[in-house]
């Protein structure tokens, strides 16, 4: 195994994979691989013999132990404009390291593919809300928090900010609304013997906050 | 809403068919977007559905094609969802505070209401609308082609 000067990298060799337990050099810490771990770079890295040749040549970075203070700053930077359309969605892309570029720039495409659609309906009905860039910057602070869980995007007309729906799994649901205020409200609709409804509102003052999100989801 | 939208008559059974675009569908999840109501003007001051007739699954999916294609000319490439109407008004309204209500809108043609303009009713409404049209969501084509239905989104 060789480790990596860059902060936040590691190189994983394929044996590894599929050894948790592990005790790797991480950022010159010593760094056990958990199961846990495994599963969340698995969408990255996979676990087929093929994809296990291209582990070897990558500096893994793990793509959702962010610094969200960190990021947090960087979103609060952002310059949301959509004068110029939203074509280029590297302004986020930028800032990440190559691992976490692959994994996020689908959903980051996503994300962007949400705002052109809303754009095209709003072409049409001229009257319709304008994008909320408080939402949108609020968004992009859930972005590390929600990266592994299949977001799905959209904006909501009526007050044009996103909502965004998470995969939870078969006969469940789970919707967010991210308000431009602070608001998050969120409900999660599933099915045992009937259709059963945890919903709740979320309020974050500071953009920081916002990390906090993650006890949610940890909730479901 | 205008009088008139209040005094239309309420449906509380039946199947409201809902025409699905095909961007609301992603990785064989059904957005919550599907349910929304466009702002605008005039704003949309209703979801629009179809009742839909029929005795088996695809009679019901057949009329609700008839229904939808009549209005929606490329609809085959989106998908069509059946809504049982009790069961919405079942698992959304409690006896103490309705969300949502069905009106006719020129029959077939109906309307779902929303009854609450709190963002974060809607948002629970949507999810639990998502749900139940997940469990009955073919591909408008296959209904048309008068072959095996296609689940829209075991096909994604």
């Amino acid at each position: 195994m060789t480790t990596k000067q860059n902060k936040n990298y590691v190189v994983i060799m394929p044996e590894q994979l599929n050894n948790p337990g592990k005790v790797v050099r991480f950022n010159s810490d010593e760094r056990q691989i958990s199961a846990q771990w495994l599963r969340r770079i698995s969408p990255l890295v996979g676990y087929s013999s093929s994809i296990y040749r291209e582990v070897e040549d990558y500096a893994l970075e793990d793509p959702f132990d962010v610094d969200f203070a960190a990021w947090a700053n960087y979103v609060r930077d952002i310059a949301v404009d959509f004068e110029g359309g939203v074509a280029d969605s590297t302004f986020v892309l930028e800032h990440l390291g190559q691992a976490r570029r692959r994994l996020w720039a689908p959903i980051v495409d996503r994300f962007c593919a949400a705002i052109r659609e809303y754009q095209e309906f709003k072409a049409e009905r001229p009257d319709a809300s304008d994008v909320s860039q408080d939402s949108v910057r609020r968004l992009l602070l859930l972005i590390p928090i929600i990266a592994n869980r299949s977001p799905r995007f959209h904006v909501d007309s009526t007050d044009g900010c996103f909502s965004v729906d998470v995969g939870v799994g078969n006969d469940r649901v789970m919707s967010v609304h991210v308000g431009g205020s602070g608001h998050v409200n969120f409900s999660y609709v599933g099915q045992k013997k009937r259709i059963y409804r945890l919903s709740g509102t979320a309020k974050f003052r500071d953009l920081e906050d916002y990390e906090e999100f993650n006890r949610v989801l940890r909730m479901l | 809403m205008t009088e008139m939208d209040i005094t239309c008559a309420e449906i509380t059974d039946g199947d409201a068919s809902r025409y699905i675009k095909p961007a609301w569908v992603e990785s064989g999840v059904l957005s919550t977007a599907a349910f929304d109501l466009r702002d605008g003007e005039p704003p949309e001051i209703y979801v629009s559905h179809f009742l839909a007739e029929g005795l088996t699954p695809f009679e019901k999916f057949s009329d609700a094609y008839s229904s939808i294609s009549a209005r929606i000319k490329k609809c085959n490439r989106g998908g069509i969802a059946l809504l049982d109407i009790a069961e919405v008004l079942d698992a959304i309204n409690d006896d103490s505070n309705a969300l949502v209500a069905f009106r006719e809108a020129g029959l077939p043609h109906c309307g779902l209401y929303y009854l609450s303009e709190m963002p974060q009713d809607r948002l629970e409404v949507k999810a639990v609308l998502c749900l139940i049209a997940s469990k009955r969501l073919v591909v408008a084509g296959s209904i048309r082609a008068g072959e095996a239905i296609t689940d829209m989104l075991q096909s994604e």
